[in-house]
C-alpha cells in the first residue's frame, strides 16, 4: 500500500561498491522481484530498504516519506518503517513458541501505544492481550498452522517455519513486505504451492511486495515486474514478458531463459535494424536483425541519471567496428530441410518432456533450436537448414 | 519526527559509553601496571636501575628466578608430554570410557591448586605421609623414601595441577585433525607409532606448543603450590619472593619486589605474544573443516591395558588427593589411618564455631565471588556486545585492556593495585573489600568476555534484525531476544568467574586486610601454621562448592533449547 522509491542509492563495503547508483520505483500494491546472479547486491538492496544498512549515497522513500538519505543524514530506524520482512533463514526466535513469535510484533506495538495511554486506561493491557491473541489465532489460521501454536520453531519442518515467518512478518499489517529468497530452503513442490499462497495473500491484502530471488521461474510466476540486477546495477526493470521478449542488453538476454548469443558483424543498417554476417568461420551466412528496442530499455519508472544512461540504454546498437552479438531464442529458430536458410549439422538431440531441442553446428558456432512438433525429428548427423525469425542485436564486448 | 536519529548523534552515544567503559578498565587494569613499572625504575625518588641490579646481585633473588625457570620448564615438559599422550588416547583412539576419563583428568582444572598441594603434603610428607608409610611398610624401609618438600615434589604437584590446561589446548587441536590424513597414512603402510610421529604430531604441533606455553606461564605465575610446598623447604620462586618482600614491607624490599614483578609481567605478556606470532603462520593447516564423524584409531589388544593404565594414573594423580583432603578433615588427628574409629567432626566444629576466621572468610569469599562474577559478566557483556554486534570503534583497544590484566600474573596485578590505589591517586582502597572485588573482576574479565562473546556470536544477526522489523527498538531487541539467547553463555561466564574468585589465593594473599580475609588465605595460613586438618576442612568446603557449582552449570546448559 506504499510506494517504495529509491533514487541514486549506492552502498559500498570497505571500498568495494556493492550497490551502484540504483534507482527504482515500486508502485503501491505491486509485486516486484529483484533477480540476479549470486553476489549482485540483491540482499543488500533489500536491507537498504528495510533500514538494516545505511546508503552511502542517494535517497529512499517509503510511502512518500524519506526514510534514508545520505545527503541529509536522515535515517528512520527499521523498527519505525512499518515493514514486514521474511528472512532467508526465517530468523524465528528459538526461545519463543510459534505463538509468541507471531505475537511479538503485536506486543511491541501494544507496549508502545500504551506508554502514553497507560495512565488513562488501566485496562488497556488486558484488552490488548485479548486482541493480540485473537489476531495471532487469525494469522496462524491464515497460514494453516493453528494447531502448531505452542511448538518451538526447532520442531517444525522447513515449510512450516517459512509460514510462521510469513505470519510474523504480516502480524502488524505492514504496508510493505520484503522477502529474501523466501522459498530457497523448500523443495520444488512445496515451493510452488507457497508461491501460489503468497501471491494470493498479496492480492487479498493489497500490500507492496519486494521479493529477492535468484530463481527466474519463481520471479516470472509471481511478479508484476522484475528488476534484473548485475554487479549492483539494475539492468532492466520490466514485466516478465517484456524481459523475455525484449531484453535490454546482452546480460538480460542471457540471464532470462534460454537464448543463443552469436557473434556477428553488422554490414548494412537501416532505421530499425540491418543485416549482419555471422562470425562462424564460414563467412557467408547473413542474418537480418532488429535493434534491441530502445523504447523498453528505460521504462518510465526507472529513473536513469543522465550520466549513467549508457548502462541501461546500451550504446547505439552497433559499435564503431560493427561487431555485434545476435540474440535469438531457441523457439525463434526454425529448423527444417527446405532450400532456404543457413546450413548446419545436427550435433545432438535432447528430449525435454513436451518438446525436443537440437544443438546444431553452424561452422564454428553452435545453435540451440526448438524442434517443430509437427515435423518428423532429425537424427544427429543429419544436415538441416536454420531460419532465424526474431533476432536482436547488441553491441559486442559489453 | 523524534524517531529520526542523526547518525552522528548515535555514534556519539556509543562513543561516550565506550569511553567510560575503557576509562574504568584502564584505571584498574592497565594503569596500575604502568605505575609498577615506573616505581621499579625509582630509588628514593630518583631514576635508577638499582632495583633491577639487585635482582642479579642479591643471590636470593637470582636463585628465585632460576628456581622459577627450572620449576616451570620441568612442569611444562612433564605436563605437556602427559597431556599429549592422554589427548591422543581420548580424542583419536577408541579407548573405552573416554567420557569418564576426560572428566577425571579435567578435575584439577576446577579445583583450586592449593587443594592439590595440601593433599600431596599429606600423602608425601617425610614424617607421616600416607604414601611414604605405605612404601616403608611394603619395602621394609627405615626412612621415608620420598619428600614432598623438594624441587621434585614441587614439579610433580605443579605438573598434575597444570596438566588440564595443556590437555584442553591439545585436545582442541586433535579434534581438528581430519581422520582421513591418518587413514591415508595407514593405507600407505605406516605403523601406528610412526603415524603419530610423522602425521599427528606435526599437525597438532601448534596446539601442543600453545598448551606448553600456557603451562609454563601458569606455573611461573603460580603462588599457592610453591608457597605450600616450596617455602617450608626454603625453595623460593619469584612469586613467593615478591609476596615475602611485600610482607616485610621495607621500601627497599618494595623496590626490589616491583623489579621482580616487572620481569614476571614482561614474561607474561611477551611469551604469549611471541608464541602467537610463531604459531599464526602454521595454524592454517588446521583451518580445514573438521570431518563430521572423526574416525578413531583402533588400539586392538592394547585397548584395555591402556584403559587401566589411564584409570590408575587418574586415580593416583587426581582422585586420591581429593579423597585425602576430605578424609583428613574428618580424622581425629593427622596421620591416623582412615578407619571408622578414627573419624570425628571435631575439626569441622572447631573451624565453624570457635576458630575466628573460618565462617567469616567463607562469607567474605562467597560475597566477593558473587560480586566479582556479576561485575565481570556485566562488563564482559558490554565489551563483547560492542565487539560482536556493533561497528563502534575501539574494539582492539578494548581487547587489549581486557587481555593485559588477564595475562599479568596475579601477584603482579595485586601488587600493582596496592601500589596504585593506596591513596597515591586520591583513592585509598588498600585492605578494602572493594579492591578485592575489583581485583577478581578485572583479572577474570577476559574469561567472562570470551564466553559471552562466543554465545553472542552464535546469535545470527537476522534474529535481532527480525526483532527490529517487528517494531522493537535496539534496547527492546536486546532485552527480549539477545539476552535470552545469550543466557547460557552468561550463566557459564558468571559461574566461571565466581568459582575462580571464590578460591582465589594469589591476589588475596596480598590484598588481605582485617575485613577481607579470603577463604584461600585462611586455608593457606592454617596449612603453614601447622593446623593442616583445619585447612583440610575449609579445603573440603571449597571442593564441595566447586563440584556443586559445576554440576549446576552443566545441568543448566542442558536445558537451553
Ligand atoms: N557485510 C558485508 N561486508 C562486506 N561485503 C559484503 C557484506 N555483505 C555483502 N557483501 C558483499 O556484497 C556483495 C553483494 O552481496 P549481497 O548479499 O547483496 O548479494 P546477493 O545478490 O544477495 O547474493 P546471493 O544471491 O548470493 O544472496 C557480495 O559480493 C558480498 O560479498
Ligand atoms: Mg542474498
Amino acid at each position: 500500500m506504499s510506494e517504495v522509491r529509491l533514487v541514486g542509492v549506492s552502498k559500498e563495503y570497505a571500498g568495494t561498491p556493492v550497490v551502484r547508483d540504483l534507482s527504482l520505483v515500486v508502485r503501491e500494491g505491486e509485486f516486484v522481484s529483484l533477480l540476479g546472479p549470486s553476489g549482485c547486491g540483491k540482499t543488500t538492496t533489500l536491507r537498504l530498504i528495510a533500514g538494516f544498512e545505511r546508503p552511502g549515497g542517494g535517497e529512499i522513500r517509503i510511502g512518500g516519506q524519506i526514510v534514508s538519505s545520505a545527503a541529509s543524514g536522515r535515517f528512520v530506524p527499521p523498527e519505525r518503517r512499518n515493514i514486514g520482512m521474511v528472512f532467508q533463514s526465517y530468523a524465528l526466535w528459538p526461545h519463543m513458541t510459534v505463538f509468541e513469535n507471531v505475537a511479538y510484533p503485536l506486543r511491541v506495538r501494544a507496549g508502545r501505544a500504551s506508554s502514553w495511554g497507560r495512565s488513562f486506561f488501566a485496562g488497556c493491557a488486558l484488552f490488548a492481550g485479548r486482541a493480540i491473541r485473537k489476531r495471532v489465532d487469525e494469522l496462524l489460521k491464515m497460514v494453516d498452522l493453528a494447531s502448531f501454536a505452542h511448538r518451538y520453531p526447532a520442531k517444525l519442518s522447513g515449510g512450516q517455519q517459512q509460514r510462521v515467518a510469513l505470519a510474523r512478518a504480516l502480524a502488524t499489517g505492514p504496508e510493505t513486505l520484503l522477502l529474501d529468497e523466501p522459498f530457497g530452503n523448500l523443495d520444488a513442490r512445496l515451493r510452488e504451492s507457497m508461491q501460489f499462497e503468497l501471491k494470493r495473500l498479496q492480492a487479498r491484502l493489497g500490500i507492496t511486495v519486494i521479493c529477492v530471488t535468484h530463481d527466474q521461474g519463481e520471479a516470472m510466476a509471481m511478479s508484476d515486474r522484475i528488476a534484473v540486477m548485475h554487479r549492483g546495477m539494475i539492468q532492466q526493470f520490466d514485466t516478465p514478458r517484456n524481459l523475455y521478449e525484449q531484453p535490454a542488453n546482452e546480460f538480460v538476454a542471457g540471464f532470462i531463459g534460454q537464448i543463443n548469443l552469436l557473434p556477428a558483424e553488422a554490414k548494412t543498417r537501416s532505421g530499425r535494424g540491418g543485416s549482419a554476417l555471422l562470425a562462424d568461420g564460414v563467412g557467408r551466412n547473413m542474418v537480418d536483425f532488429s535493434y534491441a528496442p530502445s523504447g523498453c530499455v528505460a521504462p518510465p519508472n526507472v529513473l536513469v541519471p543522465p550520466h549513467r544512461e549508457h548502462h541501461a540504454r546500451g550504446v547505439p546498437a552497433t559499435g564503431r567496428s560493427g561487431k555485434v552479438v545476435l540474440a535469438i531464442r531457441p523457439e525463434q529458430v526454425r529448423i527444417g530441410q527446405g532450400s532456404a536458410g543457413i546450413p548446419g549439422t545436427v550435433k545432438e538431440r535432447v528430449f525435454l518432456g513436451g518438446r525436443v531441442e537440437y544443438f546444431v553446428r553452424v561452422g564454428t558456432l553452435e545453435v540451440r533450436a526448438a524442434g517443430d512438433p509437427t515435423l518428423p525429428e532429425f537424427a544427429p548427423g543429419s544436415g538441416v537448414k536454420l531460419e532465424f525469425r526474431r533476432v536482436l542485436a547488441f553491441p559486442a564486448g559489453e | 519526527m523524534p524517531a529520526v536519529l542523526k547518525r552522528r548523534e548515535q555514534a556519539e552515544k556509543g562513543l561516550w559509553s565506550g569511553g567510560l567503559l575503557f576509562f574504568g578498565l584502564a584505571l584498574f587494569g592497565s594503569f596500575p601496571l604502568l605505575v609498577v613499572i615506573w616505581d621499579s625504575l625509582q630509588v628514593e625518588g630518583a631514576f635508577s636501575p638499582r632495583n633491577y641490579l639487585a635482582v642479579y646481585q642479591r643471590p636470593a633473588n637470582l636463585i628465585a628466578v632460576v628456581n622459577t625457570l627450572e620449576m616451570s620448564a620441568l612442569s611444562m615438559l612433564i605436563a605437556t608430554t602427559l597431556a599429549f599422550l592422554l589427548a591422543w588416547l581420548l580424542e583419536r583412539s577408541d579407548l573405552p570410557g573416554r567420557g569418564f576419563l576426560r572428566a577425571l583428568f579435567l578435575l584439577p582444572y576446577l579445583a583450586p591448586p592449593f587443594v592439590g598441594a595440601i593433599a600431596w603434603t599429606e600423602l608425601l610428607n617425610p614424617r607421616v605421609g600416607y604414601l611414604n608409610r605405605l612404601f616403608m611398610q611394603i619395602f621394609g624401609l627405615l626412612h621415608a623414601p620420598l619428600d614432598i618438600y623438594s624441587l621434585g615434589g614441587l614439579v610433580w604437584v605443579m605438573s598434575i595441577q597444570e596438566m588440564p590446561l595443556a590437555l584442553l589446548a591439545i585436545s582442541t587441536a586433535m579434534q581438528r585433525i581430519d581422520p582421513a590424513w591418518e587413514e591415508a597414512a595407514r593405507l600407505a603402510g605406516v605403523g601406528r607409532l610412526r603415524m603419530i610421529r610423522q602425521i599427528t604430531l606435526p599437525v597438532v604441533l601448534p596446539g601442543v606448543l600453545a598448551g606448553a606455553m600456557l603451562v609454563f606461564m601458569s606455573a611461573a605465575s603460580a603462588f599457592g603450590v610453591p608457597a605450600i610446598i616450596g617455602m617450608p623447604a626454603r625453595i623460593y620462586v619469584v612469586t613467593t619472593r615478591i609476596v615475602s618482600y611485600v610482607y616485610t614491607g621495607t621500601s627497599q624490599g618494595m623496590g626490589e619486589a616491583t623489579a621482580l614483578a616487572v620481569l614476571l609481567m614482561a614474561a607474561g605478556l611477551l611469551f604469549p605474544a611471541l608464541a602467537n606470532r610463531w604459531t599464526a603462520g602454521r595454524s592454517n593447516q588446521l583451518a580445514a573443516a573438521r570431518a563430521s564423524r572423526p574416525g578413531r584409531v583402533e588400539l586392538g589388544r592394547w585397548r584395555w591395558p591402556l584403559f587401566f593404565l589411564c584409570l590408575g594414573f587418574g586415580m593416583v594423580a587426581v582422585a586420591m588427593p581429593l579423597v585425602t583432603v576430605v578424609g583428613t578433615s574428618f580424622l581425629k588427628a593427622t596421620g591416623l589411618p582412615l578407619a571408622v574409629e578414627n573419624l570425628s567432626l571435631r575439626h569441622w566444629a572447631y573451624v565453624f564455631t570457635r576458630f575466628p576466621f573460618g565462617l567469616e572468610s567463607f562469607k567474605t569469599s562467597l560475597l566477593a565471588g558473587v560480586m566479582a562474577a556479576t561485575l565481570a559478566t556485566a562488563v564482559g557483556l558490554m565489551i563483547s556486545y560492542r565487539r560482536v554486534k556493533t561497528h563502534l570503534p575501539g574494539r582492539q583497544a578494548a581487547d587489549l585492556l581486557v587481555f593485559i590484566p588477564f595475562a599479568t600474573p596475579g601477584v603482579v596485578l595485586a601488587l600493582a593495585l596496592i601500589v596504585t590505589w593506596s591513596g597515591r591517586f586520591v583513592l585509598n582502597l588498600y585492605g578494602t573489600f572493594t579492591l578485592l572485588v575489583l581485583a577478581y573482576a578485572i583479572k577474570y574479565l577476559a574469561h567472562a568476555a570470551r564466553i559471552v562473546a562466543v554465545s553472542l556470536e552464535q546469535i545470527h544477526p537476522s534474529l535481532e534484525e527480525a526483532g527490529q522489523g517487528a517494531g522493537a527498538g535496539k534496547m527492546r531487541v536486546f532485552r527480549d531476544i539477545t539476552l535470552p539467547l545469550a543466557k547460557s553463555g552468561l550463566i557459564a561466564a558468571w559461574f566461571g568467574v565466581f568459582i575462580l574468585s571464590f578460591y582465589e589465593l594469589t591476589m588475596s594473599v596480598l590484598l588481605n586486610g582485617p575485613y577481607t580475609r579470603a577463604i584461600g588465605v585462611t586455608i593457606y595460613e592454617l596449612q603453614t601454621y601447622d593446623d593442616p586438618q583445619s585447612a583440610s576442612v575449609l579445603a573440603s568446603v571449597v571442593i564441595f562448592l566447586v563440584l556443586a557449582a559445576s554440576r549446576l552449570l552443566f545441568r543448566n546448559r542442558a536445558v537451553i533449547p
